[in-house]
């Protein structure tokens, strides 16, 4: 329920208001996201490899390199100063890299998982130990980049010491996935209807799949909030940065959104562990280095059931779930994730990055 | 066509193709040339028509009867209503939904004791009295069968519908105005990024070098593998010069073979001069 928005007696005060807030809803929020300092160590095609404040002294040697989905920028993972997971982690001594994928255009239509685990993410390890002069680093995955992490883990185990994984759909099999599994059902979607239209997924597409599972929240609730941030004089920073990436989403590639519906919704070939990648069958059970597996009990579109089936597919004894008490990005921004993600990985991480 | 006055088609068709060929003839013998290297100012025409006569001359079988026709046509609407009613009864099914949205929207506009004088105040009230009720709705409804069958034939018709479209500006701007289209592009980024690639691949084969994957030939192996030709070369000069002692060996031995043969033969004929005399 949001706040009652009381009118301010001031009318020359209340037009501006209502005119920030007009110029909101017409232009979209516009606010500087991702500022933390940051250095391209690696680029492949759009894809590129940021190292985060690199002349900082380290407390921690062990390198963390973040995967991100295709559906979204992956600034979400660095926000805003202040309310940026990237930033605290840094913050705390760490050396945080993150592989970004960029904004594909009709030329990476054809860009699959294969090319994505099998090309882009072995360079992107190599040059991460390279650069920090280490034999082996952190995989950290978030939602889709984790499904990514689990398969590159699973086949490339060597180089990894440590495997984290935020809100991962691992078992897609409809009982866990609900609407969005409904959605992707085969009677109710063919991607490739889509993929040969479109060559990808559009990006509206994208942002209404995931909007429509709480379309009056996301429509309609998201700008009551502004309303009320803004006639009560709130610090508008944190809605504008969430409300940009909200409404900032990307094409995903066709190769990579037909294997994403088919393989890992319709069919659930990761949890199956029929996933083949250029021949090579993906076993969760390979993994065997220390896994922290993080889900949100609020999540509506990675359930709780989707992420948990990690822990049984993966082969490591130091294995850990947490379960938090938030929505899917929530798990990663704003005031809850200050106080439950960001310590809880970093008291985990620690006693395993040296 | 015939010499003869042609019969007038009742068939619209037939009567677009009669027009259509005797304004032909006319263009052709008009202009002077030759009807079949001149340009054809109906052919799109042409081919429009010839589409129609085909299908008009289809066999009978090949388009429904009128009872097909009719059974086709009951289907249809039978779908449609059958849609209708279950879109109806889904929304009856909210009937408990409107009752609440309906409790709560006085209590929200009239809590305080006075309706709102402000836009934001109200629809804040009116948010906070149907948000619950109509998102509850909304979900009922994206899980619908009926409604996720027909998202499905709207989202394949639009795709279709994309489709052509794309094909049609590929045409006409492409082909036609001679202009570089979405197509061109993504084959020339094609070949950019095929080759970033394989500049990537070079620079990684650079750096397994670099970093020791390929074991690189280093100063010291270079020094070293210069001591052992040195020495095998020192080795050599040396066999040289004993092959030069040998050699020299075997030139005395075969000098004073040769030596020794000539003093035998010069013996041997002393000998038999004396024999003789």
């Amino acid at each position: 329920m949001v706040e009652r928005i009381a009118a301010p007696a001031d009318g020359e005060n209340l037009f501006d208001k209502y005119a920030k807030g007009a110029r909101i809803l017409v232009e979209g929020a516009k606010t500087s996201t991702g500022q933390t300092p940051k250095e391209i160590v690696w680029s492949k095609n759009k894809a590129k490899l940021y190292h985060y404040e690199p002349g900082r002294d380290k407390k921690h040697p062990v390198p963390i390199l973040f995967i991100y989905a295709l559906l979204n920028r992956a600034y979400c993972l660095d926000l805003m100063p202040g309310n940026s997971f990237i930033e605290f982690l840094v913050n705390e001594g760490f050396d945080v890299y993150l592989l970004d994928w960029g904004i594909p255009g009709p030329e990476d239509d054809d860009i699959s998982f294969e090319d994505l685990v099998l090309d882009y993410m072995p360079r992107a390890v190599k040059k991460v130990l390279r650069n920090s002069h280490q034999e082996e680093l952190t995989l950290f995955g978030y939602c889709q980049g984790g499904c990514k992490s689990l398969m590159y883990a699973s086949l490339f185990p060597e180089g990894l010491k440590n495997l984290i994984l935020l809100a991962t759909p691992v078992d897609c099999s409809p009982e866990h996935t609900k609407l969005y599994g409904l959605w992707f059902d085969e009677k109710n979607h063919d991607p490739n209807v889509i993929v040969n239209s479109y060559g990808s997924l559009p990006a509206d597409f994208a942002y209404a799949g995931t909007a429509m599972l709480n379309p009056v929240t996301n429509y309609v609730g998201s700008y009551m909030m502004m309303w009320d941030l803004i006639l009560h004089d709130k610090p508008m920073n944190n809605w504008m940065a969430m409300n940009k990436w909200a409404n900032d989403p990307i094409p995903m590639p066709g190769g990579a959104y037909k294997q994403w519906v088919e393989d890992f919704y319709q069919h659930n070939r990761l949890a199956k562990g029929e996933i083949r990648l250029r021949g090579r069958r993906v076993d969760l059970s390979n993994i065997k280095m220390p896994f922290l597996n993080i889900a949100g009990k609020k999540d509506h579109l990675v359930f709780l059931p989707q992420a948990e089936a990690a822990m049984h597919l993966v082969g490591s004894e130091d294995k850990d779930f947490l379960v938090l008490d938030a929505g899917h990005v929530g798990l990663l921004t704003g005031r809850g994730a200050k106080k439950s993600l960001w310590p809880k990985v970093k008291d985990w991480l620690e006693p395993r990055s040296n | 066509m015939s010499e003869e006055r042609a019969q007038i088609s009742p068939d619209p068709v037939g009567l677009w193709g009669q027009w259509y060929e005797a304004n032909s003839k006319a263009w052709s013998s008009m202009l002077g040339g030759d009807a079949e290297t001149l340009m054809d100012p109906f052919g799109l025409y042409r081919q429009w028509s010839g589409s129609l006569q085909e299908e008009a001359r289809k066999p009978p079988g090949g388009a429904p009867s009128a009872d097909e026709f009719w059974g086709q046509w009951i289907e249809a609407t039978t779908d449609v209503g059958r849609r209708y009613a279950e879109y109806v009864s889904l929304l009856l099914g909210f009937t408990p939904l409107w009752a609440q949205m309906a409790q709560e929207f006085p209590q929200q506009m009239f809590d305080g004791g006075k309706v709102p004088t402000d836009p934001l105040d109200f629809y804040t009230r009116l948010y906070n009295a149907t948000n619950g009720p109509l998102s509850k709705m909304i979900r009922e409804i994206l899980q619908n069968e009926t409604f996720l069958a027909d998202a499905r034939r709207f989202s394949e018709n639009r795709a279709s519908l994309e489709t052509v479209l794309g094909d049609a500006s590929e045409r006409y701007f492409g082909d036609n105005l001679r202009l570089s289209t979405r197509s061109d592009n993504t084959r020339v980024a094609r070949l950019v990024v095929g080759l970033e690639d394989k500049l990537d691949r070079l620079e990684e084969a650079f750096e397994e070098f670099e970093y020791g994957y390929a074991k690189p030939a280093t100063y010291e192996t270079v020094s070293a593998l210069e001591d052992r030709i040195g020495s095998l070369e020192k080795k050599l000069d040396d066999n040289r010069s004993d092959l030069g002692r040998v050699e020299e060996k075997l030139d005395r031995l075969f000098a004073a073979l040769d030596t020794a043969s000539n003093g035998d033969a010069r013996t041997a004929g002393d000998a038999g001069e004396k024999g003789e005399g």
